[in-house]
């Protein structure tokens, strides 16, 4: 093989290389994967959200019920449905939180691994 | 119920459950409703200044900066890319021209040999049937020669035994003698050779 | 010395300038620190978004990784669908992060510590969101409230369940912002505190002071990703009905 043709597979090996970085975004400045906090902080942001979760349930529960009480004058019957309710409805978000955060987890871990 | 008055009751209600300790320790400034319609009112208004400028200046130029630039590093890796092809494609066709040129070159060399040598054996052929003519010539005219002598060579043979014989006997028959000279002599060239 | 709550508090610059409905609107150290917000994120952007080089400087790198990271963020979770958007989620990022950001300053004010801006600003995506689901799905949007799957028999139960929990969205993502702000900022003032009170001593707290400042540096710019990115994703609930 002559000088020239290990120049152009060379080029050639460059080339592809760069435009597979390129159209996988490897190269490009990208925040898509919500990295861009430490590991520590977001562990934070997903503890807070969940204890948020579990208070904006059952707030809003309570306070449809409340809400609802005013308004059809069956204090205070409503407002212990919507509680319950609200707890419902803020287990059903914590555990939508953990899931998302479980499956992200793992396609971390996964996106780790395959490195 | 109109939506103001929901709200309020709203705040109401959000007030009744979040910050009751707070609000008992002085209060909490984030729960003094007085404020609201001051920072919303400022919210909207800044940002929907904010959403202007971003949708109507920022965004469209560096969406457009970007785009550029995408579409710069493509046509610039598509550039480099054919660059190579044709560089590759060009190195191919100097090869070839290369591998062309060597075996023009020693057909070339392989004709003018043989040629040469063709040449050399047809010269040498002529030289040689010159040479044959010559020496057949030569021959002949040395046989011709000695013919000639041999010839001479019986008539004096025959003159001379005519005179010896004639001194011997006196007259001799001159032709008889030349035959007996001549018979002799062809013996005797046969026995010689 | 002023309590740790003394720092939230909002009061006029100005005289009330008019009145909106008997409210009196004056230009507040909120509003301030709001078009501050607006001018600084727009005078950096602008100069960043102006010469569009190919090759960027600092500022317009700046810019543009702003522009991709949001981008980035919309066409992962919301998908073509939410290009349109993409103007007003930027812009809504860049108010939460810049406010939060800017309150962590000295003197500063932080208006997303308060739970009349985080609050209006939920709900009024969560009442766009919710308009934009309806409008394009009619009352198919309803088929949010019932999971797919489910045995017909629990919808007495589950749909009111869904029901409070979609309620949930703008209070979640209000109090989210307004609470780690608020909180960061109480812990940071009651650490102040105590290297004032003890003087020499305060070294310690100090040390404390500076790191969690880095944290709450940290919690500021992470909150606002989880602002943009949870309206990115109701966003996409209500275009898409997963």
């Amino acid at each position: 093989m002559t000088e020239d043709e290990r120049k152009a597979d060379e080029l050639d090996r460059r080339l592809r290389d760069v435009r597979q970085a390129y159209n996988t975004g490897v190269g490009k400045p990208s925040g898509s994967t919500g990295g861009s906090a430490g590991g520590g902080g977001e562990k934070l942001g997903v503890g807070m959200r969940i204890a948020v979760e579990m208070v904006a349930g059952v707030v809003a529960g309570a306070f449809l019920g409340l809400m609802a009480d005013r308004w059809l004058g069956t204090k205070p019957w409503l407002l212990i449905v919507g509680f319950i309710l609200g707890c419902g409805a803020a287990f059903l978000n914590v555990y939508r939180v953990a899931q998302a955060e479980e499956k992200r987890g793992k396609a971390e871990r996964d996106a780790v691994s395959k490195k | 119920m109109p939506v103001s008055a929901l709200r309020a009751s709203g705040w109401g209600a959000i007030l009744a459950i979040l910050p009751a300790a707070a609000r008992a320790e002085g209060g909490m400034p984030q729960f003094d409703v007085s404020t609201f319609p001051s920072q919303i009112f400022w919210l909207v208004v800044s940002f929907a200044l904010l959403y202007v400028l971003m949708s109507w200046l920022v965004l469209p130029r560096i969406g457009h900066t970007i785009e550029a630039r995408e579409a710069k590093i493509q046509s610039d890796l598509d550039a480099a890319q054919k660059a190579n092809d044709a560089a590759r494609v060009a190195a191919e066709a100097q090869r070839k021209a290369l591998a062309e040129a060597r075996g023009k070159a020693s057909a070339t060399l392989r004709q003018t040999t043989d040629a040469a040598a063709a040449e050399t054996t047809a010269s040498l052929a002529a030289i040689g049937e010159k040479l044959a003519g010559k020496i057949g010539e030569a021959e002949r005219r040395i046989a011709e020669q000695r013919a000639q002598a041999l010839a001479g060579l019986s008539s004096l043979a025959a003159e001379i035994a005519g005179s010896v014989l004639g001194k011997l006997v006196g007259t001799v028959d001159g032709t008889q003698v030349a035959a007996k000279v001549a018979a002799a002599v062809e013996t005797a060239r046969k026995g010689t050779k | 010395m002023a309590g740790p709550l003394e720092q939230f508090t909002i009061h006029n610059v100005t005289d009330p300038l008019f009145t909106i409905g008997n409210h009196p609107i004056a230009v507040t150290n909120s509003a301030i620190f709001m078009l501050g917000a607006v001018a600084i994120s727009s005078v950096l952007l602008l100069a960043g978004a102006g010469k569009g080089a190919m090759i960027p400087g600092r500022v317009q790198a700046l810019a543009e990784i702003f522009y991709e990271f949001i981008g980035n963020m919309v066409r992962d979770n919301v998908g073509s669908a939410g290009r349109k958007y993409f103007p007003f989620i930027f812009s809504l990022f860049i108010f939460t992060l810049f406010g939060n950001v800017l309150g962590l300053m000295p003197y500063g004010f932080t208006f997303t510590s308060h739970i009349a801006v985080t609050f209006f600003m939920a709900a009024s995506i969560f009442l766009a969101v919710t308009l934009i689901g309806l409008f394009k799905h009619g009352l198919r949007f309803f088929s949010l409230f019932f999971p797919h799957g489910a045995p017909l028999f629990t919808a007495p139960i589950l749909i009111p369940i869904e029901l409070v929990s979609y309620l949930s969205r703008p209070i979640s993502l209000s109090v989210r912002l307004f609470a780690n702000m608020t909180v960061g900022h109480v812990l940071l003032k009651v650490l102040a505190g105590f290297v004032v009170a003890l003087g020499i001593f305060g070294a310690v707290p100090l040390a404390v002071l500076v790191a969690i400042t880095a944290l709450e540096l940290l919690v500021a710019v992470l909150q606002a990703y989880i602002f943009t990115i949870l309206s990115c994703i109701y966003l996409n609930d209500a275009l898409h009905l997963h």
